[in-house]
C-alpha cells in the first residue's frame, strides 16, 4: 500500500514538476561524469583525458537520459502531450474544415445527448430516495393502475414486501372562496414515506395514523413549494391550508429533491390516501372498486428477490383479484384478459406513463439520431480521407524520417479524438437546449421532467465521441500510413492513390445518401401523416372555440341548484363580448378523456357486449350550435330536460345506425342496466377521442340528467374573434355567479387537437429537422469531395481544356461522376426505406408506407441537393483556365 | 528501453539492490563499489545503471533524495525502501534457485559426457 502511494507519487511528480525532474535528472548525469572525471584524474589522466574518458563510460549523455526518462514514464506522456499540441496546431491550421468538422459532430452528438438525456429523466435516473434498487412497481394484467380496494388486498396478502404504498395524482382546489386555485397535489397511502424510506426536511410525513377513522385531516408539502409559497418558513408546521375546502394540518416538508414517484410530474401538496372521500364527496374513490387510479410500489425485503416476490405474487393473485375486483369487473375482465396476472417491473426510476405512451416513438427518434450521427461520422471519414490523401506527402516524409508508423496512427488519431471531444462539449451545450424539444410536443403538463446532465449522461455523450473517432478516424488514419513512403515523396501530391482509398470515399457518400433517404422516406410520411390528420374534419369547428374547466364543487350545492347556477352562467357567458355562443360539457372532444357506457335499444335485437359500447357526453343545452354541429333530425336539449322531467338522450348518426339499424332512433328508446332514455335527436357524427379513429357511436345525455352529479365540468365558448380577448369578461361572469367555483387553464380547441396529435407532431416535426440536417451534412460531404477532387485534376482538367474539351464537357464529366454515386446511394436508401417500413407503418395515418409520391419526393429531393452541392465545385471545374492550370504543380 | 547485454536479465537490479542493502549510496558510488565488489569482474555500463535506478525508483523498490556528499557536492542519495527489502530477499532467492539450476544442469551435463 505504502509502495503504491509512492508510486502515485512519483508519477504525480513527473507529471506535474517535469521541470524539477529533468533538471535533477541531468544533475544526476553530470554529477556522475564529474566523479568518473575527477577519479580519472587520480588516476594520472590529463584532465581533457580524463573528461573524455568520462564521457565515453557514460556513453551518449542524451540516449542515457533519455532511457531514464522512458524508466520513469516521461516520455509516454510527453509524447502524447506532443501530439496533443501538434494536433491543435493542425486543426488550427484548416479552421473551415475543423469548424464544420466540430459543427456536425456537436449536432450528430447534441441530439443523441438530448435524445438520451430525455428517456434518463423519464426511465434511467433513481428516485432520490435510499436504496431505490429495491422499489418495484406492481402491474395488474401489465397495467401499473390499481383501485384502492385491490391496493389493501395486496398490502394485506403479500409477504415478500417490507412494506406496499399506493399514491394517486389529482389537481386540488387550493385556498378560500375569492381566491381559489389548482394546485397538483398526491393522494398517498400512510406507508408511503416509510415504504421509500424519506425523512422530512421539517416536521413530519404522513404516517399510518393519519389513516386512522376520525384522524384530522393533514398534508405535507414538497420542498419546492414550501420555498416558493411560505419562504421557507420554520413554523410552517403550525399552518394549515384549505384544500377543497377541507381545512388541513401541515404536518411537515418533504426531503428536498424529492418529487413524488413520478418523475413527469410535481405534485406540491401530499395528503393521505384516507382523505379522499372528505375531498371529493362527490367521487369518493377509494369506496369505488371500479374506480383505477392508484399506483402500487413495494420495497422487496432485505433477503427476496425479485423473482421471490413475482412468485407470491402470482400465488395471492386469485384472492386478491376475487376480492379486491368488483363481480361484474371481474367477468368482462376475464374476456381475452388474464385478470389474474399480478407481476412487478424495476421501481427504481418511479412510474410516468409517457414511458409506455413514448416508447415506440422514442425508439424511431433513436433511430433517427443515430442515423445522423452515423452520417456526420461518414461524413468526417471521407474528408479526413481528402485531408489524408493532401497529407501523404508530410506523413511519407516523416516515416522515412523514421518517426514509427505506430506513433503517426496515434498522431492521426488524437488528431480525431481532439474532434471528437470537441464535438462532443459542444454536442453537450446543444443537447441541452434540445431536449426540451420533445417535452414542447408533450403539451404543458410535463414540463417538469428535469434534464440536468447526470454522471449517465455525460458518460453517454464521452462513449459517443469515442465511437464517432473510432468511425470516422481509425480507417484514414489507417490507410494513410498505410500508402508506401518514398513512392510518394518522389510522385508528390498527385501520386496515384491507393485503391482502397478510392473506393472507401465514393462508397461513404453512397452510404451517407442511402441513409439520407432513410430519414428523408420518413420525414415525408410523418408529415404526410400529420397533414392528413389535420385535414381530417373533426365533425365540429374548432375555430375559436374556447375550452375553460370550471370547478363547482366547492358550491357544495345540490344538483338542481348546480344546474341553475350553470344555466345562469350560460345566459351571463353568451351575453359576453365576443361570444357567440357557449355550452358546457363533461368531456371535450380529443382532450384525452373518454367516459364510455353500454346501452342496449328497447325493443329492438340485443347487441354483443363490444357493440353495446358507445363513447359518452354529458352536455348542456346548446352545445352543437357552440360546436356547430348540425342536428340532423328531432330537437336539441333544453333547459326543461330536468332532472324531474322524462330522461332523453341524443344520437350521433353511427350510434343510430347501430342501435337502431331501421332508422326509427329518435322517439325510440335505449337502457342500460337502471335506466331509459328516450332519443329526441340525432346529429352528425363526430371524433371524440383521436383524430384517427373512425367516428365511434357518441350518445349524448343532458348534464342536468346525468346519473352522477359532476360538479367539475368544462365551458365552451364559440367566440367571434381570438377566444382569449373574452376570457376576463367571462372570469368575471363566473366569479360574479359562483365566487365558489374555481377555473383552471382555458385551451383553444385547437391548442386541445395540437396536444392530442403530440406524438404525430413530434415525428413529424423532428423527422423533418433530422432529414434536413442529414441533407446538410451529406451535401457539405459531398461538396468537399467534389472539391478536392477536382483540385486533385486540375492539370488533367487543364489539358483537357487546351486540347479543345468545352466547359461544358468537363461539366458534364463531374456531374456525370456525382450523380453516378448518388444513383448508387437513392437505390440503396430507397430498398433500405423499403425494407424498414414496417416499424413506422402503425404511426402512417391516410398514407401508405410504400406511398410512391412520398417517395418519389424524398428521391427528388435527394438528388436535387446532391446536385447543388456538386454544382459548385464542378463550375469551378469547368472554368479553369488552361494556361494556369497546365503550370500548376 | 536497453538492458545491460553483458549482465543476465534481471540481475542488475538485484545487484543494486544488494548494493543498497549495505547503505544509500548516489549513482556513482553504486558502479564504483560493483566494480569493486566483483573483483572488477563485472561492469554495468554505465547507460544501463541510471535508466535502471529510475526504474527501480519509480516501482517504489528504492527510494531517492538529494544530501551533500563528501566532497561537499550535491549528490542524489538513492536507499532501500522496506518494500525493496523483501523485494530483494525474493530477488536473491531467484537468484539462488536460478544459479543452482545453472550449476546443476552444467555439472549433470558434464557427468553425461
Amino acid at each position: 500500500m505504502r509502495r503504491l502511494l509512492r508510486i502515485l507519487a512519483l508519477r504525480l511528480r513527473s507529471v506535474l514538476r517535469r521541470g524539477a525532474v529533468e533538471r535533477e535528472l541531468r544533475e544526476e548525469l553530470y554529477s556522475h561524469i564529474a566523479r568518473q572525471t575527477a577519479d580519472n584524474l587520480a588516476a594520472g589522466m590529463s584532465p581533457v583525458e580524463a573528461r573524455r574518458a568520462a564521457l565515453l563510460e557514460i556513453g551518449p549523455l542524451a540516449q542515457s537520459a533519455e532511457s531514464c526518462r522512458d524508466a520513469r514514464g516521461l516520455n509516454a506522456l510527453e509524447s502524447i502531450l506532443q501530439d496533443i499540441r501538434y494536433g491543435v496546431r493542425v486543426l488550427r491550421k484548416s479552421p473551415l474544415f475543423t469548424t464544420v468538422a466540430i459543427g456536425s459532430l456537436a449536432l450528430g452528438i447534441g441530439v443523441n445527448t438530448a435524445l438520451f438525456s430525455f428517456m434518463n429523466a423519464l426511465v434511467l435516473r433513481s428516485l432520490p430516495v435510499p436504496d431505490a434498487g429495491r422499489l418495484v412497481l406492481l402491474r395488474l394484467d401489465g397495467n401499473p393502475v390499481f383501485s384502492y380496494a385491490l391496493f389493501q388486498e395486496i398490502r394485506a396478502r403479500q409477504n415478500v414486501f417490507t412494506d406496499v404504498f399506493a399514491s394517486g395524482g389529482e389537481d386540488l382546489v387550493l385556498g378560500t372562496p375569492g381566491n381559489l386555485r389548482h394546485v397538483p397535489a398526491a393522494l398517498v397511502s400512510g406507508s408511503y414515506a416509510s415504504t421509500l424510506g424519506i425523512v422530512p426536511a421539517a416536521g413530519r410525513l404522513i404516517s399510518a395514523s393519519d389513516e386512522r377513522p376520525g384522524a384530522e385531516p393533514v398534508a405535507m408539502l414538497s420542498y419546492r413549494y414550501w420555498r416558493e409559497q411560505f419562504g421557507g418558513a420554520a413554523d410552517v408546521t403550525s399552518r394549515r391550508v384549505v384544500l377543497n375546502g377541507v381545512s388541513c394540518a401541515i404536518v411537515g416538508v418533504l426531503p428536498s429533491g424529492f418529487f413524488g414517484t413520478n418523475p413527469a410530474a410535481r405534485p406540491a401538496i401530499f395528503v393521505p390516501l384516507a382523505l379522499e372521500p372528505r375531498l371529493q364527496p362527490d367521487f369518493r374513490m377509494i369506496e369505488v372498486k371500479g374506480a383505477w387510479w392508484l399506483q402500487l410500489m413495494g420495497r422487496l425485503k432485505r433477503d427476496v428477490s425479485p423473482e421471490q416476490a413475482a412468485a407470491n405474487l402470482r400465488v395471492i393473485a386469485p384472492a386478491v383479484v376475487r376480492e379486491g375486483l368488483d363481480p361484474d369487473d371481474l367477468a368482462e375482465r376475464t374476456k381475452g384478459h388474464d385478470p389474474e396476472d399480478l407481476s412487478i417491473a424495476p421501481g427504481a426510476a418511479g412510474y410516468t406513463f409517457l414511458r409506455e405512451q413514448y416508447h415506440k416513438p422514442f425508439l424511431l427518434l433513436f433511430a433517427g439520431v443515430a442515423i445522423l450521427l452515423l452520417i456526420a461520422c461518414a461524413n468526417l471519414a471521407a474528408m479526413l480521407l481528402s485531408r489524408g490523401a493532401a497529407r501523404t506527402r508530410e506523413i511519407a516524409v516523416r516515416l522515412s524520417l523514421g518517426a514509427g508508423r505506430w506513433r503517426i496512427l496515434r498522431q492521426l488519431l488524437t488528431e480525431g479524438l481532439l474532434l471528437a471531444i470537441a464535438g462532443g462539449a459542444v454536442g453537450l451545450v446543444v443537447a441541452r437546449a434540445a431536449a426540451t424539444a420533445p417535452i414542447a410536443f408533450l403539451g404543458r403538463d410535463y414540463g417538469h421532467v428535469d434534464f440536468v446532465p447526470d454522471f449517465r449522461v455525460l458518460a453517454f455523450t464521452a462513449a459517443c465521441a469515442l465511437l464517432t473517432t473510432v468511425l470516422f478516424a481509425a480507417t484514414p488514419a489507417w490507410l494513410a500510413i498505410r500508402t508506401g513512403t518514398a513512392e510518394n515523396i518522389r510522385q508528390g501530391s498527385t501520386a496515384v492513390r491507393g485503391v482502397g482509398r478510392n473506393l472507401l470515399q465514393p462508397a461513404l457518400i453512397v452510404g451517407e445518401i442511402a441513409l439520407c433517404m432513410v430519414l428523408l422516406a420518413a420525414a415525408g410520411l410523418f408529415t404526410e401523416t400529420l397533414r392528413n390528420l389535420y385535414r381530417t374534419k373533426p365533425g365540429f369547428s374548432s375555430e375559436n372555440l374556447l375550452v375553460l374547466p370550471v370547478d363547482f364543487t366547492q358550491e357544495r350545492q345540490r344538483r338542481e341548484r348546480l344546474t341553475a347556477i350553470e344555466d345562469r352562467l350560460l345566459e351571463r357567458v353568451r351575453s359576453t363580448a365576443g361570444v357567440e355562443a357557449a355550452s358546457t360539457a363533461m368531456v371535450a372532444p380529443l382532450s384525452g378523456s373518454a367516459w364510455r357506457g353500454a346501452y342496449e335499444p328497447v325493443g329492438g335485437s340485443t347487441l354483443s357486449h363490444a357493440d353495446s359500447l358507445a363513447d359518452v357526453n354529458a352536455i348542456s343545452p346548446g352545445y352543437f350550435a357552440t360546436l356547430r354541429m348540425p342536428l340532423l333530425a328531432g330537437r336539441d336539449f333544453t333547459v326543461t330536460d330536468g332532472a324531474s322531467a322524462e330522461k332523453v338522450a341524443i344520437m350521433s348518426r353511427t350510434a343510430a345506425k347501430r342501435f337502431f339499424p331501421q332508422g326509427n332512433a329518435v322517439g325510440s328508446f335505449i337502457r342500460d342496466a337502471r335506466e331509459k332514455w328516450r332519443i329526441v335527436g340525432l346529429v352528425g357524427d363526430s371524433h371524440y377521442q383521436t383524430l384517427r379513429e373512425t367516428a365511434s357511436p357518441l350518445i349524448y345525455f343532458p348534464a342536468a340528467q346525468a346519473q352522477v352529479a359532476n360538479p367539475d365540468t368544462l365551458l365552451l365558448v364559440r367566440t367571434a374573434g381570438d377566444p382569449f380577448t373574452s376570457i376576463q369578461g367571462i372570469r368575471a361572469a363566473i366569479n360574479q355567479l359562483a365566487p365558489r367555483a374555481a377555473t383552471g387553464d382555458p385551451q383553444t380547441m385547437s391548442t386541445i387537437i395540437d396536444d392530442s396529435l403530440s406524438t404525430e407532431r413530434m415525428l413529424g416535426t423532428l423527422s423533418l429537422f433530422f432529414s434536413a440536417a442529414a441533407v446538410l451534412l451529406t451535401c457539405i460531404g459531398l461538396y468537399g469531395v467534389v472539391a478536392y477532387s477536382v483540385a486533385r485534376r486540375t492539370a488533367e482538367i487543364g489539358i483537357r481544356l487546351a486540347l479543345g474539351a468545352s466547359g461544358r464537357t468537363v461539366l458534364r464529366m463531374i456531374l456525370r461522376k456525382v450523380l453516378l454515386v448518388t444513383g448508387f446511394g437513392v437505390t440503396l436508401g430507397l430498398a433500405a426505406a423499403l425494407a424498414l417500413s414496417r416499424l413506422v407503418a402503425s404511426f402512417l395515418y391516410g398514407v401508405s408506407a410504400h406511398d410512391p409520391w412520398v417517395l418519389m419526393l424524398a428521391l427528388g429531393a435527394m438528388v436535387a441537393s446532391a446536385i447543388c452541392a456538386a454544382l459548385v465545385p464542378a463550375i469551378r471545374a469547368a472554368r479553369t483556365d488552361p494556361v494556369q492550370a497546365l503550370r500548376y504543380e | 528501453m536497453s538492458r545491460p547485454t553483458d549482465l543476465v536479465q534481471g540481475t542488475l537490479d538485484l545487484l543494486i539492490l544488494r548494493i543498497l542493502a549495505l547503505e544509500p549510496m548516489h549513482g556513482w558510488a553504486i558502479s564504483q563499489r560493483l566494480k569493486a565488489m566483483s573483483n572488477d569482474v563485472l561492469q554495468v555500463q554505465q547507460g544501463s545503471l541510471y535508466p535502471a535506478l529510475h526504474k527501480l525508483e519509480q516501482q517504489g523498490w528504492i527510494a531517492a533524495d538529494w544530501r551533500a556528499s563528501d566532497n561537499n557536492r550535491r549528490a542524489k542519495y538513492y536507499c532501500l525502501t522496506p518494500d525493496g527489502c523483501s523485494r530483494l530477499e525474493q530477488e536473491e532467492a531467484n537468484w539462488q534457485r536460478l544459479s543452482t539450476a545453472v550449476s546443476d544442469v552444467i555439472r549433470a551435463a558434464r557427468q553425461g559426457n
